[in-house]
């Protein structure tokens, strides 16, 4: 049923399921000149761009715009896909990096928050006012100190934090060697850690 | 350490599920990108939107200077022209000629007569305020919605895309909800066509950044009866509002008429209408916490808007924007996934008998049963195709029924009908290359 549900790409289920073969001919249409291929490329790997993106950057409001980057420099680089890998870790590898060109240009000027309904939802329901805000607190705290480490060492952390990837993956869409991968995540691990036991001194 | 890591995967994957609203919203702003391919990149867009506002800023001054003008005065704007201008003190607006716009009243209740042409307008609201736009055959008063209008000599039809208006007729009075169109010569509101939807797609703005802060929303309420009370803090509220012609996206050179027209307009406008004088009506409480509701939704603050709306159920049981305060709420809920919050609205929707919305929320409690996986799911779909065997989202349930079919021996019902009634559909394009040609 998944596979079916994942073939149809109309309902928001796990794209990466996708046949190759069914991108390959997308593809192949959209460089022939039919003005669907492109939509239904979009239908198909739109979930994925989207979730790669808040998993990078939290649920901030600029994934709409970042996720319509994605798909344009997808459209602008799609001429140049020989198919050496999936359609799907090719567009990956585009997310990732919108997502670090974000966080860089981030770096020098002030970005938007996370929207407050995001840590509500995080917050047990069943708290005392008290304990809820207390909650929100740490969890704004714990944001702000991931958004402190650099964008590549954030992003590699995070795909194997959050989405529990191997080094040898996390290279393939970073496009690194897996040494190199481990040893960002290393160090953005060391990083975050002292961050966070430093908010913890000094409240 | 744990701990703050449990949580920072919490909050990294909260809202990595993109919801159908945004998936849409995003491909109507990619596809406008993409059929515009020299157009420049970001940072090279923000000097020309720079250089646009600067030039806005120059034409908004000259209009200005017009608006003080007296009422009555009629702005003329060329054919592929634009012009902004201010509609009182609390709406502003860029019109695309061919278009011919009189101001009828200016203040807090603002009305203006829109004789042809294309109206982008963004209006402030609060309590005591209002926008009225006359077209012809139909008066559409603004609660504070995205909504279009197509207005011919014959006929008037209006769109709403999100919110609500109020339209009014010689026959009747039509409460158009989110999703839904009506006509001058129609007495009901009924599903929203797909070309009218794809419009209103386009025409939508970016929503703004989140607060900051979970400052709440102050509730006036009661609402004092008088105009001057003190009102809620000015959200702008986007609005839409186009006639004859589809809106047009060239920023080319400003034409202000002066009084007479210096160049006669295509369809020049007609003798101003005798016009009923402006009065403010009287403010209604669940009026002003729908506006509340639908600034905050603007602001993507889900969860003030969420407040508004149960205060509106709660206080105004009888007020006519009940079920759409209903049926929004289940649509926040559903965005959030609180699955049985969102069903629980949805029954005190279907318990309101005759509501325009039935289907708006037959279709999402549908939604919910796929979602969770519901073994009901493919039976509330079968349901609501013969319910409502011309609703827009016809197609989407069609598609999803095949979907929940185990292969396609068992989707052959279905995709033989998603061909042939929708045979240049995606859907249908899919199946036939899953099934080898052969829905």
């Amino acid at each position: 049923m998944t596979a079916w549900i994942a073939m149809m790409a109309l309902t928001p289920v796990p794209r990466v399921l996708a046949p190759a073969e069914l991108d390959l001919a997308r593809v192949a249409r959209h460089l022939r000149g039919d003005g669907d291929a492109f939509a239904e490329i979009y239908r198909a790997h739109v979930d994925p761009v989207w979730r790669r993106l808040t998993r990078i950057l939290g649920p901030v409001a600029e994934r709409e715009d970042l996720t319509q980057d994605v798909f344009v420099t997808l459209h602008r680089a799609l001429p140049s896909f020989r198919g050496e890998s999936r359609l799907g870790t090719w567009i990956q590898r585009i997310a990732i990096n919108t997502a670090l060109d974000h966080l860089r240009a981030a770096g020098r000027r002030p970005t938007s928050p996370v929207d407050s309904r995001f840590f509500d939802e995080l917050c047990a329901a069943d708290a005392s006012p008290e304990v809820r805000v207390a909650q929100r607190e740490e969890l704004a705290r714990v944001f702000a100190c991931l958004v402190r480490i650099k964008p590549k060492k954030r992003i590699a952390l995070l795909l194997r934090l959050v989405d529990g990837l191997s080094f040898e993956a996390i290279g393939e869409l970073v496009e690194a060697n897996p040494e190199a991968v481990a040893k960002r995540v290393q160090q953005g691990q060391r990083e975050l850690d002292a961050l966070l036991a430093r908010g913890k001194e000094n409240p | 350490m744990s701990d703050a890591r449990t949580e920072l995967v919490g909050l990294m994957t909260v809202d990595d599920r993109v919801d159908d609203v945004t998936r849409a919203r995003m491909w109507s702003r990619l596809e406008d990108r993409l059929a515009d391919p020299e157009r420049a990149p970001r940072r090279r867009g923000l000097w020309l939107a720079v250089a646009g506002a600067v030039a806005a800023a120059a034409i908004g001054w000259l209009v200005v200077h017009r608006e003080r003008a007296p009422d009555g005065d009629v702005i003329i704007v060329r054919a592929d022209s634009t012009l902004t201008t201010p509609l009182g003190p609390h709406a502003r607006a860029t019109l695309t000629g061919p278009a011919a716009l009189r101001m009828i009243g200016v203040g807090e209740v603002t009305a203006v007569e829109l004789t042809s042409g294309t109206l982008v307008a963004e209006f402030t609201g609060g309590p005591g305020r209002s926008l009225r736009i006359e077209a012809p055959h139909m008066t559409v008063e603004v609660v504070g919605t995205l909504f279009a209008i197509e207005a011919s000599a014959t006929r008037t039809c209006v769109s709403v895309s999100h919110g609500r208006v109020r339209a009014i007729t010689e026959r009747t009075v039509v409460f158009v909800g989110g999703g839904e169109h009506t006509c001058s010569d129609e007495v009901v509101a009924s599903a929203l066509v797909p070309r009218m939807r794809e419009v209103l797609e386009q025409a939508a703005t970016p929503a703004p950044p989140p607060v900051p802060s979970p400052v709440p929303i102050p509730m006036p309420m009661p609402v004092p009866a008088v105009p001057s009370a003190p009102a809620p803090a000015p959200v702008p509220v986007p609005v839409h509002v186009q006639t004859a012609r589809p809106a047009v996206v060239s920023p080319p050179p400003v034409a202000v008429a002066p009084s007479p027209p210096p160049e006669p307009p295509p369809e020049p406008p007609p003798e101003p209408a005798r016009v009923a004088p402006i009065v403010a009506a009287p403010v209604d409480p669940a009026e002003v916490l729908y506006r509340i509701a639908e600034a905050a939704l603007a602001r993507r603050d889900f969860a003030a808007a969420d407040r508004a709306l149960a205060q509106l159920v709660a206080t105004s049981p009888s007020s006519p924007l009940v079920d759409e305060a209903l049926l929004e709420r289940a649509r926040i809920a559903y965005a959030r996934h609180a699955w049985d919050e969102a069903r629980h609205r949805l029954a005190e929707l279907a318990a309101i008998t005759h509501s325009p919305l039935a289907e708006s929320g037959g279709y999402l409690a549908c939604r919910i049963a796929v979602d969770t996986h519901d073994g009901d799911a493919a039976p509330c779909l079968i349901a609501f195709r013969a319910r409502y065997p011309r609703s827009a989202h016809d197609q989407d349930a069609l598609a999803t029924l095949a979907q929940l079919a185990a292969d396609c021996a068992s989707a052959q019902p279905y995709t033989t009908e998603l061909a042939t009634r929708y045979p240049r559909s995606a859907a249908t394009r899919a199946w036939q290359a899953h099934c080898g040609g052969k829905p």
